[in-house]
């Protein structure tokens, strides 16, 4: 018999034999109620087996819309944050210093192209000027920040992420903490250095490190990484290792954070560096 | 063994085997029967579908006759139906069907017979009292009723498979 008749028989055998085996089981079903009970629950045991994986199937496909759904929430979250956070520094501060550090906007977006892989990354981003998005706006996660803005078009926005040697990030070690530039170590995706941190400042392995508000980009007190081991370079300065939250090399979706007092702010440090104080 | 010899014989063997099934219950733990031993001696001729319809058929008219479900049998049957030509050429050879021969206690020899026999009486009473037990009853109970079983059954279905293939 030919290869294919061979197979076609087999098949042929096998369809007969379910078949049978079908009725057998019917008959014995129709018969016994013991039997029934017992053939029931092992199809409904196939039947779950079966559900557990069409869902799983189902969900695989899905994931695209839940993390877009997880996104705007996390966008959400993020806008309370700032404006609470805002709201808080207000209350501790002055009474006359009102709405302090509540003015960022945050702009949810995707990042549609990122480098790893060189001395300076950059990103992509699908939101641009029709979205509200202005150059030198921040680009954070509820992990970290991601990067700096630096060109926007009309749809959609170019920047340098932090795994840059231009970016610095003005960083606090836990809450009340000593103020310092963090910058990226130049080797890994999760990883970064404080540098310039004077010897004397007390630095715990395991603290972790926010961004400290005191620049124009980002909102004060996003959780950065934890802090390392560190190095006395030259008996003034330390540098310590940081481990960041965000791993650049699975992150995709973005809050972007434009600062809607950055003019002002800026034309008053302007306006002083160039006159000087009033004396 | 002619053809309508053939036939009558195994008519006789079913009528005796269901009236083992009827009036020999001794024990839980032991179950008598050689039907595989019908299905292993069919004309190595049949093919696996036409081989498959006469478990059927047999187990169905074993189930009415006897006090068993309905449906039984056959469901352990059928498996045995379904490997009995290859498992037959895997312990003959290929040669025996090219040949059309049948099976046969003087040319085989009994080893080869013998092992045959007990792999499908094996995979009978393995799926029967599987079935049978639907899952209520320990493991041990069923190992103990598929050993009796096995010994007593392979007994009658040697002497029938021997029967059956003498004249060949």
């Amino acid at each position: 018999m030919s290869r294919k008749g061979t197979v076609a028989s087999v098949i042929s055998s096998a369809a007969i034999f379910i078949i049978l085996e079908i009725a057998a089981f019917g008959l014995l079903s129709h018969s016994s109620s013991l039997q029934d009970m017992w053939l029931e629950r092992i199809s409904y045991k196939i039947r779950l087996t079966l559900w557990r994986s069409g869902e799983s199937v189902r969900n695989y496909f899905l994931l695209e819309k839940q993390n877009h759904d997880l996104s705007e929430k996390n966008h959400y979250l993020t806008e309370q944050l700032v404006s609470l956070n805002g709201k808080l520094l207000s209350k501790e501060s002055d009474s006359l210093m009102i709405n302090a550090g509540s003015d960022f906007k945050c702009i949810p977006a995707v990042i549609v192209k990122m480098s790893r892989n060189v001395q300076r990354n950059y990103f992509i981003l699908d939101k641009g000027r029709n979205d509200g998005v202005e150059p030198l706006s921040g680009v954070i996660t509820a992990k970290g920040v991601v990067g700096i803005i630096s060109s926007v078009g009309e749809n959609y926005s170019y920047g340098l992420t932090l795994m840059n040697p231009e970016i610095n990030v003005s960083s606090r070690i836990g809450r009340n903490g000593i103020v310092a530039s963090m910058v990226w170590d130049g080797k890994h995706s999760n990883k970064a250095e404080l540098v310039e941190v004077p010897s004397y400042s007390p630095t715990e392995r395991g603290d972790t490190l926010w961004t400290s508000g005191f620049s124009s980009i980002f909102p004060p007190d996003i959780p950065l990484g934890i802090i390392g081991e560190y190095k006395v370079i030259g008996n003034t300065n330390k540098q310590v290792d940081v481990d960041l939250f965000e791993d650049f090399s699975v992150v995709r979706f973005v809050t972007i954070v434009r600062n809607t007092s950055k003019e002002e702010i800026e034309n008053l440090e302007f306006d002083n560096e160039k006159g000087g104080l009033p004396l | 063994m002619t053809k309508r010899s053939f036939f009558l014989t195994n008519i006789l063997y079913f009528a005796i085997l269901v009236l083992i099934a009827n009036y020999f219950n001794f024990s839980q733990y032991v179950m008598v029967c050689a039907l595989p031993s019908l299905i292993m001696c069919l004309p190595t001729s049949f093919k696996t579908p036409r081989i498959l319809f006469i478990a059927f058929t047999l187990g169905f008219l074993f189930d009415s006759f006897t006090h068993g479900a309905i449906g039984i049998t056959i469901a352990a049957l059928l498996p045995v139906a379904l490997v009995r030509n290859t498992f037959i050429k895997l312990i003959f050879g290929e040669e025996l069907f090219a040949r059309k021969e049948e099976l046969s206690f003087k040319n085989h020899g009994s080893s080869r017979l013998l092992i045959s026999l007990l792999f499908f009486t094996a995979l009978y009473l393995l799926t029967y009292i599987i079935i049978d037990s639907a899952g209520t009853r320990p493991f041990s109970f069923n190992l103990m009723k598929f050993i009796c079983s096995f010994l007593c059954s392979s007994a009658l279905s040697s002497f029938i498979v021997l029967s059956l293939t003498r004249n060949n």
